[in-house]
């Protein structure tokens, strides 16, 4: 059985994982899969480690270390909760 | 090669709960976990370990030319300063695969400031924190290098006018002069109410 999420319901979940951190609101409001936490979002690196701890908390998978590097844009994050979804 | 970073404790106190599930985990190794809990102030624990590593991540990343998001790939050596006096400057080390940078960090009551270089003793061209009144990211990042611009201006002499920042693909910035790119490093980091920068002429390589 296919257990992925459809793009656009992952991308509104982002959304409200990502609203309580945003430092650049004109960039939220136009957020697209290219949209990057940190140089679009203004997101700090701290609350960047909150965002993958609500990811995970939000779709019940486990981000290993080495994967954390790849959370960086919303089009690289849904590609990786769609495989732990996958691989569930 | 230099970077800083600056935490703003009180910010950092409201916006960044270290203490939920997992945080720690994912971003401290097993002996900077212990470290932190055996401090006995361990928000200021947090705060310092975690600007050591992003400021030793700038440096890293003029190395690498390429940006990762690993902070347990940078290991605080932790064992070799502690903050008992507050008034003074603690130096420190990040290693990073087998590569080992210096931090010179101030810890205050109000903010974290550190200072990472590749090489030891090496005296930046500038370095400098301050307070500033709005804590909003637009006006932080006008304010930050308005004043970066005024303070080097008044070290070399060039017209502040002339100035400007721009980014590299990697976000490294750099220094221009009308549009002339300055053959110096520089790093400028901002949090909350507190910014930060430092600025090295590149014959440390």
């Amino acid at each position: 059985m296919d257990k992925t999420m459809d793009k656009n319901t992952i991308i509104e979940g982002l959304k409200e994982i990502a609203k309580p951190y945003i430092q650049d609101q004109e960039a939220f409001d136009n957020l697209t899969e290219d949209t990057n936490f940190v140089d679009d979002l203004k997101i700090n690196s701290a609350n960047l480690v909150d965002i993958i701890l609500d990811v995970e908390d939000k779709f019940d998978i486990v981000i290993e270390d080495k994967e954390m590097e790849d959370m960086m844009t919303v089009r690289s994050t849904i590609a990786i909760i769609n495989k732990k979804l996958d691989n569930k | 090669m230099i970077g800083n970073d600056i935490v703003d404790l009180e910010i950092a106190l409201k916006e960044s709960n270290w203490r939920r599930p997992r945080f720690l985990q994912k971003v401290f190794t097993i002996e900077e976990q212990q470290y932190i809990s055996a401090a006995s102030d361990k928000d200021k624990a947090v705060w310092l370990l975690w600007s050591k590593k992003e400021a030793a991540y700038k440096v890293i990343i003029r190395h690498f030319g390429s940006r990762f998001f690993r902070p347990k790939d940078l290991v605080t050596l932790t064992n070799i300063s502690d903050y008992k006096d507050s008034s003074s400057l603690l130096d420190g080390q990040v290693s990073f695969r087998k590569q080992i940078i210096h931090t010179t960090s101030r810890v205050t009551d109000t903010f974290i400031h550190t200072v990472a270089q590749a090489h030891d003793k090496v005296t930046p061209l500038l370095v400098n924190f301050f307070y500033v009144e709005k804590n909003t990211y637009a006006i932080q990042h006008r304010v930050t290098r308005q004043h970066l611009f005024e303070n080097y201006s008044a070290v070399t002499g060039t017209s502040v006018k002339n100035l400007s920042i721009r980014k590299n693909a990697q976000r490294v910035p750099y220094l221009y002069n009308k549009d002339q790119r300055q053959i110096l490093e520089l790093s400028i980091s901002h949090h909350g109410h507190y910014a930060g920068y430092v600025i090295q002429s590149t014959c440390d390589r």
